[in-house]
């Protein structure tokens, strides 16, 4: 356990070396920033509550920016050693192979988890700076911090899909793109096959978790949060066994 | 030798697709050696050394590191084995020093003295806190060293070591090798293309062809050599009527001929030839050369 934790240590310090990912640290500090510039200063005719209410839902933007950064490092964390070639001096270590795939899932999930809170915690410090005197905790907090957690398991299930891509196919463009496209047309293509019975056992049709934030029950018994977490479980299971089964029998031979 | 091998591998087989690569290959090497792993492109150098290292799982046979098992106790086999695959590949984008943190995090074990200490044998020093975007490719090679260092390892594998280094870097390399292998008991194995340099530094050598081993030979000490059998060259005229004195085998070269004879021999052979009264202009002799013993054993054959 203990290796792990240092396995993970690595990759973090890995990650952290890279200019690339301050960069994308900094786009997504903008576009938090951004997001509070573009808040209208005075709605008319709305109580301070409804304009605190009416920020907090309408600032979700930053959180697409999350699962798309948690994307592209799912798809090149483990495709950068192997393009790199450290892959050949990273598993001829006393650390089963195993341990290196999870450690570097892992991180990833952390990181998605770790902006996901500075998200949560920086907005709502930013309502409070323009909405003073809104009493706390109430009701629109509770609907944000749903929302801010059901978009992490947008995230977590996105990496997942990535990783799995990125690990059997040994291609991060292949990853990066289909997750991403899977990611932004996920609404699309469920308005698209909505007429099929079938299409909503398709994972892609689920991703859009946040709309249950407000609501929880669908249009259908078939369509609620819980039968989303479901179909969406199942695949989960699948990708991370198959990514698993891949990765530990492998041969290195790049 | 009754020493435990640090390395056995027993009948190793490697088959890719419908192609054989390794072909029931077994060797062991020994604690204090450095071997010399020969053989021409495509003969499954890398191979082997990605078997041996647990890159690649062969497809049959076993492969024992201190006598572990490495398919059954991974981690505690490898624990043993330091390496060097191909090139030296670390992470560009941090520093020596931190390539090493990451490294030494892995292995239980390796305190942050052992990282200076290791530092300091590779000579970098003075570089270690500079991006490795900014080495040389003998600064690689010597953090490459020491990654494989780190964790003490009983067996250390070198692929194309000294690729990169300067006539000074290499020599120095050399020494450190052989105080290893003589000071701390660890077994070297060094894959490399360059005949001479094996030659200089190994005590043993496999040479290996189609996946099969075709030739083992102990390098002697120098001193050894000269007492043994040698080539000599000798430039004569008329070489048609030497060459019928002459009772073992030889080789015609331009001008004359070549044997593999003793000490003795040669004195006697030049006695016979001026009681022929046959006209001798030189008499080389040459140490058969490793290259010489490659491509005998080769027949230099091109990858097939």
């Amino acid at each position: 356990m203990i290796k792990f934790v240092r396995l993970i240590q690595n990759e973090n310090m890995k990650m952290f070396s890279r200019v690339s990912n301050w960069v994308m640290v900094g786009f997504f500090f903008l576009v938090i920033l951004f997001n509070v510039a573009m808040t209208p200063a005075d709605l008319p005719n709305a109580s301070v509550e409804d304009q605190f209410s009416y920020f907090l839902s309408g600032s979700d933007s930053p959180l697409l920016v999350i699962t798309a950064l948690s994307i592209i490092w799912a798809s090149s964390i483990m495709a950068a050693e192997f393009s790199s070639g450290t892959i050949k001096l990273l598993l001829i270590r006393p650390v089963t192979r195993v341990k290196i795939l999870w450690s570097k899932y892992t991180l990833v999930v952390l990181y998605a988890l770790g902006l996901t809170i500075i998200y949560f915690l920086l907005t709502l410090l930013f309502a409070y700076i323009l909405y003073p005197g809104v009493s706390f905790p109430n009701e629109s907090i509770t609907i944000f911090a749903k929302m801010s957690g059901l978009s992490f398991i947008e995230s977590l299930f996105m990496i997942t899909l990535t990783y799995f891509l990125a690990v059997t196919s040994y291609n991060r463009s292949l990853a990066l793109g289909v997750s991403l496209f899977l990611y932004l047309m996920s609404s699309v293509l469920a308005f698209v096959l909505q007429t099929k019975p079938w299409s909503k056992y398709l994972f892609f049709t689920q991703l859009n978790l946040t709309k249950y934030a407000s609501f929880d029950g669908g249009i259908s018994a078939m369509n609620t949060l819980s039968f989303s977490l479901c179909v969406l479980g199942v695949y989960f299971i699948l990708f991370i066994v198959a990514t698993w089964i891949t990765f530990a029998s492998r041969d290195v031979a790049s | 030798m009754t020493k435990q091998p640090v390395v056995q591998l027993e009948n190793i087989s490697k088959v890719i697709g419908n192609k054989t690569i390794i072909d029931q290959l077994s060797f062991e090497l020994y604690p204090g050696e450095v071997v010399g792993f020969l053989g021409p492109n495509g003969a499954g150098k890398t191979t082997t050394i990605r078997m041996i290292v647990g890159l690649m799982a062969p497809t049959s046979g076993k492969i024992l590191i201190e006598g572990i098992d490495i398919d059954q106790e991974f981690e505690k086999a490898i624990r043993h084995v330091g390496a060097i695959v191909e090139n030296p590949e670390l992470y560009k984008y941090m520093s020596g020093y931190n390539n090493l943190v990451h490294y030494a995090r892995m292995v239980d074990g390796v305190t942050d003295e052992r990282i200076e200490e290791v530092i300091e044998l590779v000579g970098l020093q003075n570089r270690i806190e500079q991006k490795v975007k900014t080495y040389s490719l003998g600064m690689r090679q010597r953090l490459g060293l020491a990654q494989a260092l780190l964790h003490k390892p009983r067996l250390l594998i070198l692929d194309e070591p000294t690729n990169g280094l300067d006539p000074a870097g290499i020599r120095e390399f050399r020494d450190y090798l052989r105080y290893v292998a003589d000071q701390e008991g660890v077994c070297v194995l060094v894959s490399s293309h360059l005949l001479s340099e094996i030659e200089l530094m190994c005590d043993r050598t496999l040479i290996i062809q189609s996946g099969k081993l075709i030739g083992e030979k102990q390098i002697q000490v120098k001193q050894e050599k000269s007492q043994g059998q040698k080539i000599v060259r000798f430039e004569v005229s008329p070489v048609d009527k030497a060459v019928s004195l002459l009772s073992s085998t030889y080789q015609a070269v331009s001008d004359g001929f070549e044997v593999e004879m003793g000490r003795e021999a040669v004195a006697a052979l030049v006695q016979k030839l001026v009681a022929e009264n046959i006209q001798i202009y030189a008499i080389e002799t040459r140490v058969k050369s490793l290259e010489d013993e490659f491509l005998e054993i080769t027949g230099g054959k091109s990858v097939d």
